[in-house]
């Protein structure tokens, strides 16, 4: 066997290797470079700065652990610029998994604000079954009934004078799975809301039309979506700390890539000269 | 016979057309009342296929124990996690501070995540192996991807930044990616995007009308 | 502001380490601690949602209605409902088809007209783009249309793609077609990718960071 075919027919193992190698290296290293903004996150950004204090808006975080790395560090900063600006949050799921996620975060970005729980700037409704998301256009008090920590919504301050979506400036969704076109399609086109997004990155070239079309205003693509908002709101976190190891991750898929291709023209070479 | 196989599509063509209808009608009453109650019945309807789902787990691997097949042993593991989390959700809550939140963060989100975390070790491999630029297409596709990569990371933009050569701009490679997906991408992702809600459209039609019968089984 | 972990939470940071590496464990071949985690996360999956049913589900659903409510017609969907079970009944399963059939009505129904707005009409209205504007020709209004136009076309595959006056617009599909699934493939990595950094986030500054006192 010759040395080129020894290599395409090497041990996956050391493949994995490197593969760690090239994550963990950054890591430890502290990588950091500077992070250039995307316009779908710019529009984001600047629609919710342009929202005044007291607006409310609705933050669904559709996703389950398989996603967190991605999506997770959004909704982070997401809250905090809410919380900032004093933009309230009304904090849903349409995934059941996504309950125990969106109390954790909802209730710890909100102690760093020092923010507290008791329905004033935020309220967490967590998971309701069914088509929720045609209810919350009708009647949002009536679907949901009770806040996470079964609370009436009524006799919570930031649901008083709430029906539904028409008291809201803007809903987004944060998912890893086809749920933001259910947000375009009914609150979006039904209820004429304006729809944000975060997708992980294997949805992102999907939305591209919807942004296009301005059925979006504004979508977060992945880890380096959120690491772009991180760098706008001005408070890093773990979606900038993970883009050294990112973006050795990508020079390392792109010299795999060009060093199977030239291995696999040059065998084809010899076979043709032979 | 009526009843095993044509009123259930007389069913499904009576609720379809009504819910297509009631699109149109702005009624408040049909468009808040009748809605929200439909929409709960068929919370309610789904709940019930929870408890088919759950059986059929169930069922698998209680075979796998009482025939001790392959890895049985674990079988016992998964009725144990599923009773636990279950008594913890059904007799202590499940708040933010409760032992089920705490089992939840502790062994639910770690598995999760790195079941699927190992699919980068997977996709390094079968990119040394198997990505070929064997056509026009493919070269295409992978030329398209090493943009994409390049121009969605911080080493791309710093690497290949926007220059100029006397007064003509160059672009980096953070704009081209901009610009492959913005239109590119854009066109593409519709006319798929188009095709994919035709076909559902088809699909469902068919279902409500019932030339689609697949789904009574 | 230090703050220092309680019990419960170091456990909880060694027991999530533990699963997490012997879930990677698996990277090295098929092992005893890679299946005691396969097995945990599929119990601990199901035990999770049915741990929620009765909270989220049953009682704002079923429960609220009917008892605090008074809406006894919610007794109509549950009997429907209460059908699916005939499916382990050979003599019976026919009436399991009614809830399917209601779900699929309402469903379909219910999600066409929604479809067709946003995802046809919406999509074909922001393809009407002019070539020409006050700031002059629009070259990338043109590739859109171009590149849309196509796309159908390459899918549309009733008339043989080999004819003459065909070939060219099925080839400028591919050209965009593989383009947009370059694109999709490059953002794949990165997602992929992410999830790995984020374990390994863990790993590093969460657990290791906690065991030998360093952060982030």
């Amino acid at each position: 066997m010759s040395v080129l075919q020894k290599l395409l027919t090497i041990n996956p193992r050391y493949v994995y290797l490197v593969v760690a190698v090239a994550v963990i290296f950054p890591m430890v290293w502290d990588l950091r470079l500077p992070t250039v903004t995307s316009p779908p996150v710019e529009m984001l950004y600047k629609e919710i700065e342009s929202l005044p204090p007291q607006s409310r808006i609705i933050l669904s975080m559709d996703y389950d652990p398989s996603t967190v790395p991605e999506l997770h560090p959004m909704s982070a900063a997401l809250l905090r610029q809410c919380f900032a600006k004093g933009i309230r949050v009304f904090g849903m799921t349409l995934n059941i998994q996504g309950q125990s996620l969106g109390v954790e975060i909802m209730d710890r970005i909100a102690k760093e604000f020092n923010i507290p729980n008791d329905g004033s700037q935020y309220v967490f409704v967590g998971f309701r079954p069914g088509p929720v998301i045609i209810q919350i256009g009708e009647d949002i008090i009536e679907t949901f009934q009770t806040d996470f920590q079964k609370r009436d919504l009524r006799s919570l301050p930031m649901m008083v004078g709430v029906k539904n979506l028409d008291q809201f400036e803007l809903c987004i969704s944060l998912s890893g799975t086809s749920v933001g076109y259910s947000w375009i399609a009914t609150p979006g086109t039904r209820y004429r809301k304006k729809i944000a997004v975060g997708v992980t990155g294997i949805l992102v070239s999907n939305f591209y039309p919807y942004l296009q079309s301005g059925q979006l205003v504004g979508m977060l693509g992945g880890l380096k979506g959120a690491a772009e908002y991180e760098n706008l709101i001005q408070h890093e976190d773990k979606a900038k700390q993970g883009m050294g190891s990112q973006s050795a991750a990508h020079i390392l898929i792109i010299l795999l890539i060009i060093a199977g291709n030239i291995i696999y023209f040059v065998q084809r070479r010899q076979a043709e000269s032979k | 016979m009526f009843w095993q196989r044509q009123f259930p599509l007389v069913v499904c063509f009576v609720l379809g057309v009504s819910f297509i209808i009631q699109f149109f009608v702005k009624h408040p009453v049909i468009q808040s009342d009748v809605i929200n109650e439909a929409a709960n019945f068929a919370t309610i309807i789904g709940i019930f296929a929870l408890v088919l789902g759950l059986y059929s787990i169930t069922r698998m691997h209680w075979m796998k124990i009482r025939h001790r097949r392959k890895d049985w042993f674990f079988s016992y593991v998964l009725f144990a996690s599923l009773l636990l989390m279950t008594l913890l959700g059904w007799i202590l809550g499940v708040g933010n501070d409760t032992p089920f939140q705490w089992m939840y963060m502790a062994v639910m989100v770690p598995l999760s995540s790195t079941m699927f975390s190992l699919l980068a070790f997977y996709m390094a491999s079968a990119s040394f192996r198997a990505f070929r630029a064997k056509s026009f297409e493919s070269t295409l596709l992978l030329l398209a991807a090493i943009v994409v990569m390049l121009g969605r990371v911080d080493i791309g933009p710093y690497m290949f930044p926007d220059t100029s050569i006397g007064n003509m701009p160059i672009w980096g490679v953070d704009e081209i990616t901009n610009w492959l997906l913005e239109i590119p991408n854009t066109a593409a992702s519709r006319g798929i995007g188009l095709g994919i809600a035709l076909g559902t459209l088809a699909t469902s039609l068919k279902m409500i009308l019932g030339i689609e019968r697949s789904y009574l089984g | 502001m230090e703050t220092t972990l309680s019990f419960a939470d170091m456990v909880s940071l060694f027991l999530a380490a533990f699963l997490t590496l012997a879930i990677f464990s698996f990277l090295w071949k098929d092992n005893f601690f890679y299946k005691l985690g396969e097995a945990l996360f599929v119990g601990s999956a199901v035990g999770y949602n049915l741990g929620l049913i009765y909270d989220v589900i049953i009682f704002p659903r079923w429960v609220t209605p009917i008892f605090y409510q008074y809406k006894f017609f919610y007794l109509i969907p549950t009997v429907i409902g209460a059908m699916y079970i005939t499916r382990f009944s050979r003599k019976w399963s026919w009436l399991s088809r009614y809830p399917m059939a209601m779900l699929i009505g309402f469903g379909s129904g219910f999600s066409i007209p929604y479809a067709i707005q946003a995802s046809i009409f919406k999509q074909v209205s922001a393809s009407m783009l002019p070539l020409w504007s006050s700031a002059g020709f629009e070259l990338n209004n043109l590739l859109m249309v171009i590149g849309v136009l196509t796309t159908l076309f390459y899918f549309f595959f009733s008339i043989e793609h080999n004819r003459k006056l065909v070939r060219i617009p099925v080839r400028i599909g591919i050209v965009f077609i593989m383009i947009s699934f370059g694109a999709t493939f490059g953002f794949t990595v990165m997602a992929r990718f992410s999830l790995l950094i984020g374990r390994v986030n863990f790993l590093w500054y969460d657990w290791l960071g906690a065991l030998f006192g360093f952060k982030a």
